[in-house]
């Protein structure tokens, strides 16, 4: 097969798999995540290349998904539908101490995981230290601390 | 218990573009999502792209039977079976071109006494001298050349075989 068909074919074909999948499959590396992606990479590989081999075919493919990454980058700059369609949106999950409990459950986002970046980045203890919690478009939580008055 | 799952809605200070409503529509498509993935898990399970109940396809008649896989995909190595019983003489297996375009003829187990290119295609012919192998498997194992629909009519012995296949690519 065509390296450019294989090479657009897997590329939009994972990107809406990991879209579907979720934010929170891309940014939090658990050890099911990391094998996860290391299993998906190699079974890439095999599909990408095919039985051909040559270094010919290699950098074919290279081409063709870096011009795709930057045929989308180019777009979604032009396009905000796209934009939000590739990347989404970002998601207040917390407001004012309180855990929004729907929106979390629909995101696939507990109450530890927004409890783990407050430590991490503020050293927060408890719930009601934090303002806001957002659900960032890359899939991290950021915490935006109550002011100091 | 619908109040329970209503979103929940709210003024905020923060600079930020929430976009609702592309959250509930996402979220919408990626229930229906999952969804299709665990169907077509399910469907590659029983053999919808090869190796498995619905791709297996059994065809017979006089004696002479034929099994292979109905779906399969690219570069995947893929077996046609043919069963004679209770054969008188020689066993003559004509395979149309058309049919070998789509198909590497890998090998042939056990191979043929005499393999012949005529008009209507590559003929196989098992000699039956001894008159002892009354029953006989023969194993043909193909490569797909190309994706998409690859069928042809064999003949065995004057019966007519159509043999269908889906190539995924």
């Amino acid at each position: 097969m065509n390296p450019t068909i294989r090479g657009v074919a897997i590329y939009i074909f994972l990107l809406v798999l990991f879209r579907i999948l979720g934010k929170r499959s891309l940014s939090q590396i658990t050890t099911f995540d990391f094998v996860l992606l290391l299993i998906v990479g190699e079974a890439t590989q095999q599909a990408l290349l095919g039985d051909d081999f040559s270094i010919t075919n290699s950098l074919l493919v290279i081409i063709v998904l870096m011009s795709i990454d930057l045929l989308f980058s180019q777009l979604k700059g032009t396009f905000n539908l796209l934009d939000r369609f590739v990347e989404g949106a970002p998601l207040i999950i917390v407001e004012h101490g309180k855990a929004l409990k729907v929106r979390m459950k629909k995101s696939g986002v507990d109450e530890e995981d927004v409890l783990e970046a407050a430590r991490v980045s503020h050293g927060f203890e408890r719930m009601n230290q934090i303002k806001y919690a957002v659900l960032e478009r890359d899939g991290n939580i950021s915490i935006i601390p109550f002011s100091p008055q | 218990m619908g109040s329970k799952n209503k979103i929940e809605r709210f003024k905020h200070s923060l600079e930020l573009d929430e976009n609702l409503a592309l959250h509930l529509k996402g979220w919408k498509i990626q229930k229906i999502s999952w969804l299709f993935i665990l169907g077509m898990v399910v469907l590659t399970a029983l053999g919808l792209f090869g190796q498995g109940p619905l791709s297996k396809q059994h065809v017979a008649q006089n004696n002479i039977a034929f099994e292979y896989e109905r779906f399969s995909r690219y570069s995947k190595e893929t077996v046609v079976r043919l069963q004679l019983k209770d054969r008188k003489g020689a066993a003559r297996i004509a395979i149309p071109f058309s049919y070998i375009e789509g198909f590497r003829l890998e090998s042939v187990v056990p191979e043929a006494d005499q393999t012949d290119m005529l008009e209507e295609g590559f003929v196989y012919t098992f000699t039956n001298s001894t008159e002892k192998e009354k029953d006989m498997i023969i194993h043909f194992y193909l490569y797909p050349r190309k994706a998409g629909r690859i069928q042809g009519t064999w003949t065995v012995n004057q019966s007519d075989f159509k043999l269908s296949h889906f190539i995924y690519p």
